[in-house]
């Protein structure tokens, strides 16, 4: 992959090119997205508005990490999606499932190699992952789904969110903290590997 | 030992666990491990909770997010469009403008080489005929044929007007100022709507 060149080539109004570092980038700006949303519809929106933005405004890049820069306008959009969101509720048509997650769909989360009840876990426990996640202030949320969940590290997770290293250890820190206060309530989903012991809160 | 860990406590633990402390932070910490079972069980389950995260499982994309042409062009297009409005808006006004003009000032629009005579002889009115009238007086004459023709327009515009004392008697108004300066503003205007058009189309080209 020669990333930079097909980041000259975009520059230069090469949309092949462009799309090139869209398919290297997709699933990452998305699940980005959808960490920090919470929903299908709204990620997707985010991630299509997310490369746009960055096509139109590819000149402003002036090198450096191109993830970071990409990422740094998914988290931006987000932040305005959730903005928006919360300045307009959005009443759902059909009612919300009883223990208020999303309508199970394990269809993505399949894998070829595991048994239904396994499945079923894991779609249990990505549920309470996702659920305890949107209960976090944004920036907090922000901090742990990109050290934790999508394994950047901490200079990378400060350049995306334009804060020193400091303040970034210190969200993550929190935002630990505070999940796993909220996964203890969701004890009885964890594999007896992971069961928290709820020893020493702060 | 410490009966609570507090916040920086959980900030220390954190950072021990991505191996973000200093060597000096590290060795400080490991020692407080040992003699604080309540702060191993806290790091503990901070490794569980780092853990779990780091198996949430990645979605899979449900579409490609690659940019179609129009995607890409969106912008561009939109503002060669809004452009090309603002563009058309001001031809459109300055059209407006003049043909308004026109009207107000002469009753139907007529050719400005027809109109420009009577505006120059209306201009050079007062000046020439006080020249004349001194000429006369002196018994010197027209002094060119530049001067024949103006002192006989002279004489017509009197003419004219004695016959429509309306036009004798008007004051100074807005009507009359755009009719007075109507060949310099039509200019302006057509100067304006041709920079517009210019724009409209380098907003295309880009």
């Amino acid at each position: 992959m020669n990333e930079e060149q097909w980041i000259k080539d975009a520059q230069a109004g090469d949309l092949d090119a462009f799309n090139r570092l869209v398919i290297s980038y997709q699933g990452l700006a998305y699940n980005v997205a959808y960490r920090l949303l919470g929903d299908d519809a709204s990620a997707q929106d985010a991630t299509q508005d997310a490369f746009i933005s960055a096509y139109r405004n590819l000149r402003s890049y002036k090198g450096g990490s191109f993830k970071a820069w990409l990422l740094r306008i998914v988290t931006n959009g987000s932040y305005d999606e959730l903005r928006r969101q919360k300045r307009r509720p959005q009443l759902p048509l059909e009612p919300e499932p009883l223990d208020g997650e999303d309508a199970p769909d394990p269809a993505w989360m399949a894998d070829p190699g595991e048994s239904p009840a396994e499945l079923a876990e894991r779609v249990e426990l990505n549920a309470a992952i996702q659920r305890c996640l949107n209960q976090l202030e944004d920036e907090f949320r922000t901090a742990v789904v990109l050290i934790d969940v999508q394994g950047m590290d901490y200079s990378e997770a400060a350049e995306i969110v334009k804060r020193p290293l400091g303040t970034v250890k210190s969200r993550l820190a929190r935002a630990r903290s505070r999940m796993q206060e909220c996964l203890q309530g969701f004890a009885e989903l964890l594999p007896d590997k992971f069961r928290l012991t709820g020893e020493g809160k702060p | 030992m410490k009966a609570a860990i507090t916040l920086r406590d959980y900030e220390l633990l954190s950072a021990h666990l991505d191996g973000q402390l200093a060597p000096a932070e590290t060795q400080a910490l490991l020692a407080r491990l040992d003699a604080e079972p309540q702060l191993a069980a806290a790091l503990a389950s901070l490794t569980k909770v780092r853990a779990l995260l780091r198996r949430a499982p990645q979605r899979r994309v449900p579409r490609s997010f690659m940019l179609t042409p129009q995607q890409a062009g969106q912008r561009s297009g939109l503002g060669a469009w809004s452009g090309f409005n603002f563009a058309s808006a001001i031809a459109a006004l300055t059209l407006i403008f003049v043909l308004v003009t026109d009207f107000s000032v002469n009753g139907l629009p007529t050719p400005l080489t027809a109109r420009a005579p009577e505006a120059v002889m209306m201009m050079a009115e007062a000046p020439q005929a006080e020249s004349y009238d001194a000429g006369e007086a002196a018994g010197n004459g027209p002094a060119n044929p530049v001067e024949t023709l103006a002192l006989e327009n002279t004489a017509a515009d009197e003419t004219r007007m004695a016959e429509e004392p309306s036009l004798k008697e008007a004051p100074l108004t807005l009507t009359g100022w755009v009719a007075y300066n109507a060949p310099v503003l039509e200019a302006l205007l057509a100067s304006l709507a041709v920079i517009a058009g210019l724009l409209a189309w380098h907003h295309r080209r880009r």
